[in-house]
Formats: C-alpha cells, structure tokens, sequence
C-alpha cells in the first residue's frame, strides 16, 4: 500500500505540508478548510471507489461521500501516523469493501449472491462485448475478483494487505487474482 | 513460428498488468457532490477527543475494556446468534438488551475514544502498529456498517470484539 501511494504520487512532501495545515483545521471543525482538502483529493478517492464497484454511477457517489463524511468524524483522532492522503485513499477503500460485507452479512444471502449485486456495473448496455474497453471488462468481473484485481494490479496492494482487507486467506487472495486475470483476458479476447 | 511461447505470454501479461495499471486515475465526482457532503457533515459532530490525565490510562482502559466486554457479554448471553429477537416473551434480561443499539455502539465508542485519547500520546513499538492500524480500520469499517444497519446486532458484537481488542492492544504498548 505504502509502495503503492509511493508509486502514484512520488513527490508528495509539499502536498503532505499542505494537507497538514488544513487537517488540523477541519479537525478543529473548520469546514472551509475540509472543503479544500476535499477539493485535493476527490478525484483520486472517488477513483479508487468507482473502480472497484465497477463504475462511477450514483453508487460510487454516494460511497464518496460516506467516504469523506467518515473522514471528518475522524479527524479530531487522526495521528499523521502516515500521510493524510494515505490514510483516505485506505478509508475510501474501506468504504467500498464495507459495501462488500455489509451485503455478506445480511441473513439469507450467501457470498457470491451478494458480491453479485455489488458487482452490477452503473451502466446500462455493456453486453457489447466486441467494444469493450479494458476499464469496462474490468467493471463486469464478479465483484470479489474485481476487488482482487483492482487493488492488486490498478493500486499496488499486496496480498497480505488484500487478503486483510478482504478478510480472506492469502492463498484465496492470489486464487481470486488469477481468475479475474483469466476472465479479463477471455472478455477482451485475448488467450489465456 | 505462431504458437504462443512462456515468454509471448510473459509479454502479455506484463502488457496488461501494464495497462491495468494505467487505470490507477482520479476521476472527479459530479460537482453537487461537496454539497451533499456539506450537508451532511453540518449535522454530524466529529467525534471529541477527551484528554485524561497521564495517571487515569490505565484505569481508563479498564473502564472501556469492562464497559464494552460487559456489554458484549450482555448481548452475547442474549443474543448468542448474532440476530434480533423478535419473540415477545423475551426475559426481562433480554428486553434490556436489545433496546438501542445505535445508542450501545455509540456509548461504547465514547468510551473506547476516551481511553484511546491518552494511550495514542505513549509512543507505540513499530511492531504493534500494524496491528493497530488493522484494529483501527476493521471497527471504522464496522461503525459505517452500523449507520447502513443501525439494528444489527452482530455488528455490535464485531464492534465490542474489536474494540476490546483494540483497547488491549493499546494497553500493551503503553505499558511496555
């Protein structure tokens, strides 16, 4: 994760001087100051959430926002124990993984049916195999594959932090990972 | 020669591994999306960080350790599977017990930030860190699961577990 965030943004000394600042502004309540720190880092917290529910529709809106709302109730106990835009992009995969077992965990539902109603891309009409673009075939993966794959090879976790995350075995995590691969070679038609 | 060699697969998967990691992009949400967020966060109070005095940690965290495995405990002898009871001859013990629990999550987390407050000032062995951070994360995970299913009593009781060992975690590290 570190090597990820390391990887995505390699000079990050100014914004993490920048971000200090107003982190212990929004934590003293100031809203003005969240609002910018909103403003730096929505796109890449929205991101990572659309990716891994499979589209930026109104379900990754609406986890964005649980997401930053989590992230002001937190900050008054936030430690910099790590970079602030750290900590979020971790809170906002939570946030999304959290959909996952929110719909495990309700009575009735085995795992695959619930991963499979997370796993419902946004957009309508994507049938259309032959046009299908890599970020697409990766939207219609089932969803735990998707997680698998999303947070491994697009975010640079490893499956020690995935299979944490994901409250799976590690062994499960690089199973998961080779089938998303497979599947997302057969939907681009590629050979395995 | 057309056959699909180790290494012409190697270079494939390097290929896409290459350009999945090319997805790795911002994507800005809809521009009412602050707004939302706006509203939202004026009604919710961040959550307060009390700061007790040096000596009273340990007797904070016993406080918060007894409080929520008491509560734990409670729900468990009550509800051992987890679920709601819906059966109107339930003990009196178990009326107790199931009344609130948005207001048991939310009295066991005051308690639980109360005692973490002081302990996260003692400066805590690079070894326990990850453990904590793991701690840290699964019980945020479990309270915004408890904001989308404020009656789920088995999120309490995942919330108590991790708290609790969360909380004694940190009493470790504080007392090394």
């Amino acid at each position: 994760m570190l090597t990820a965030v390391a990887d995505y943004a390699p000079d990050t000394a100014p914004a993490d001087a920048e971000d200090r600042a107003l982190v212990g502004a929004a934590a003293r309540g100031e809203v003005p100051a969240f609002e910018t720190l909103y403003r730096r880092h929505a796109g890449r917290v929205h991101g990572v959430i659309g990716r891994l529910v499979g589209g930026h529709g109104a379900r990754a809106e609406d986890l964005t926002q649980e997401a930053f709302v989590r992230a002001w109730q937190a900050l008054p106990a936030f430690r910099f124990e790590s970079a602030f835009s750290t900590w979020l992009h971790r809170l906002a995969v939570n946030t999304a993984l959290m959909e996952l077992r929110r719909q495990r965990s309700r009575p009735g539902e085995d795992d695959d049916a619930a991963f499979d109603v997370l796993g419902t891309p946004d957009s309508a009409g994507h049938g259309t195999a032959l046009a299908m673009d890599l970020e697409r075939a990766v939207a219609t993966l089932p969803p735990r594959a998707r997680a698998v794959l999303v947070l491994f090879d697009v975010e640079g976790w490893t499956h020690e932090e995935i299979a944490a995350e994901l409250d799976m075995a590690v062994g499960s995590s690089k199973a998961q990972l080779h089938r998303a691969r497979r599947l997302l070679r057969d939907r681009l038609g590629e050979p395995a | 020669m057309t056959d699909t060699t180790p290494r012409d697969t190697s270079m494939e998967s390097d290929s896409l591994r290459w350009s999945l990691r090319a997805l790795r992009r911002d994507v800005a949400p809809p521009p009412a999306t602050w707004d939302s967020i706006a509203a939202r966060i004026a009604a919710t109070p961040q959550q307060p960080v009390s700061r007790p005095r040096r000596w009273a940690v340990p007797v904070a965290l016993a406080a918060s350790l007894a409080g929520a495995l008491a509560i734990g405990t409670a729900w468990n002898v009550v509800q051992p599977s987890g679920e709601r009871s819906t059966d109107a001859a339930a003990t009196p013990v178990a009326l107790a017990a199931t009344g609130d629990v948005q207001r048991q999550a939310q009295g066991m987390v005051r308690e639980y930030q109360a005692a973490l407050a002081e302990v996260g000032r003692v400066p805590v062995s690079p070894a326990l860190q990850p453990g904590l951070a793991e701690l840290d994360r699964n019980a945020a995970q479990i309270l915004a699961a408890l904001q989308q299913d404020p009656d789920s009593a088995l999120l309490l009781q995942q919330l108590r577990r991790t708290y609790s060992r969360r909380l004694a975690l940190s009493q470790r590290a504080a007392l090394t």
